[in-house]
């Protein structure tokens, strides 16, 4: 899930400084895509809060606690996606999320949107 | 010695010591005034609670049942501050808060000493050791079989134990903690406005770090190349063998011949130094290829990722296999070559020996 190729290009042509632009440059719309990121992280199973911050870690999309549960909260509230307790083997029960139905319906309709915007892009040249 | 402070931490009792409870408790404030005007500010905080709770028992042993102030600052930068309008907007002022989170995040990650299988020769142990202590791969290599030769071999077991002893670096947060921090822009922005006065010197050292980069990962990590690239990926893997077979056949005609090919090497240059001379100037030129190789990787297609990195080398394999065999059936130097060597090991540890013994 790539959709800047162009990157590629970019940073064989340019310097050392280009490459810390580019990364500068998406900043914002890394952030954006964060939560769009946890509800696929979410799809396909329960999730622990840890385990989302394990599969961001190493990623350009990196996140920490702070960061993380105010956007989960945030997305509950707007029922996207909902917790169950389940009891942990080391220590209290924690929260596992899921998505709710509406979750996976907005889920669908972004990685649709997301799939357009990656042919716009590519229709765009390159 | 430090007083002890017990804590609750979302129903779980846990013992600080004083200035860890001091960071602590100034954390866990600034997290309240963060979420003072969200309507779930009392669930997140528990949910805080829980996960610093959760690090906390990291720290904890059967021997150890206090959290150092230390560890609580690693806890407290691990947890990143409190982003109470996380997903609200992506477009504001947070921006640069996001951004420098992400800085903090990663400027303090340990380094761990770590074999890295990424552009690795033999099982990763000098391309470890040169991201731990930051110097080039090939530095080390060279002083590896510096110091296998001068020990007459004790290094070769040195390598052997510390290829079982030392862990390899599996997944990426492994590997970004061997390399210290990964690539960042945002990192490297704030180092340079901080060390500025540094300068030169900072940047030499980041465009080293970035080169490093390139050839583990390739040009542009994390990118894919264009469709077009997946015509020539395997021509990258012919180039490298091309290059590798130049290098030994120009080695083989120095060691023999003391000259490359018509070229004689002038005579107060012993031929070990030659050698060497040209060990480096291979790396040199066979390092694009090898980036270009490793950038090839990440191609997309059917069977991706893994399909060319298998293919490479497979490629690389064969053509290695065929050459050796071709050369040890067909080709007397070769014989000759394996006969020169331990003379050209012997000359090397005199002339080591010499250095050493002059100076002192």
């Amino acid at each position: 899930m790539q959709p800047f190729g162009n990157n590629a290009t970019l940073l064989l042509q340019g310097s050392f400084l280009n490459a810390v632009s580019i990364n500068e440059k998406f900043a914002s719309i890394r952030k954006g895509l964060l939560e769009f990121l946890i509800l696929r992280i979410i799809s396909s199973d329960k999730v622990y809060v840890a385990d989302m911050l394990q599969r961001l870690s190493g990623t350009e999309f990196a996140t920490q606690e702070g960061t993380l549960y105010p956007l989960l909260s945030k997305m509950r509230r707007e029922g996207l996606v909902d917790y169950e307790w389940q009891e942990s083997d080391a220590g209290p029960p924690r929260k596992y999320y899921e998505l709710t139905a509406k979750g996976k319906s907005q889920l669908a309709e972004l990685n649709d949107y997301w799939k357009h915007l990656n042919a716009t892009i590519t229709q765009l040249g390159r | 010695m430090q007083k002890v402070i017990s804590i609750n931490l979302n129903g779980n009792a846990y013992q600080l010591d004083e200035s860890g409870y001091e960071a602590l408790r100034e954390y866990l404030a600034g997290a309240e005034r963060a979420l003072a005007a969200n309507p779930d500010g009392a669930e997140i905080m528990a949910d805080l609670e829980q996960a610093i709770a959760e690090k906390c028992q990291r720290f904890l042993g059967s021997h150890k049942s206090v959290v150092t102030a230390s560890e609580v600052d690693q806890i407290v930068k691990e947890m990143g501050p409190i982003d109470a309008s996380a997903g609200e907007d992506a477009t504001s002022t947070d921006e640069k808060a996001a951004g420098d989170k992400q800085g903090a995040h990663t400027e303090h990650r340990a380094k761990r000493l770590f074999r890295n299988p990424d552009g690795a020769r033999i099982a990763g142990v000098c391309n470890g050791l040169a991201s731990y202590f930051g110097i080039d791969v090939t530095l080390v290599r060279i002083a590896f079989v510096l110091m296998a030769v001068v020990s007459r071999g004790a290094g070769i077991i040195i390598y052997v134990a510390m290829m079982f002893i030392v862990p390899e670096a599996r997944t990426s947060e492994e590997r970004a903690a061997a390399g210290g921090v990964p690539f960042n822009a945002k990192e490297v922005i704030e180092r340079a406005k901080k060390q500025y006065a540094e300068g030169q010197r900072h940047w030499r050292r980041q465009w080293r770090q970035q080169q490093r980069q390139w050839r583990r990962y390739g040009w542009a990590s994390g990118t894919t190349p264009p469709p077009w690239t997946a015509g020539i990926a395997p021509l990258f893997a012919l180039a490298h063998l091309a290059l590798f077979v130049t290098m030994a056949a120009m080695t083989i005609s120095l060691v023999n011949t003391g000259g490359i090919f018509a070229w004689r090497l002038p005579e107060d240059v012993p031929v070990w130094a030659g050698a060497l001379i040209l060990f480096i100037g291979y790396q040199i030129v066979v390092s694009p290829v090898r980036a270009a190789q490793h950038w090839s990787w990440n191609l997309p297609g059917p069977g991706q990722p893994g399909l060319y990195a298998f293919w490479n080398a497979a490629i690389w394999l064969t053509g290695m296999a065929i050459v050796v065999w071709i050369a040890s059936h067909h080709i007397p130097e070769i014989q000759e070559f394996i006969h020169r060597l331990p003379d050209l090991a012997r000359d090397f540890a005199e002339a080591m020996r010499q250095v050493f013994s002059k100076q002192r």
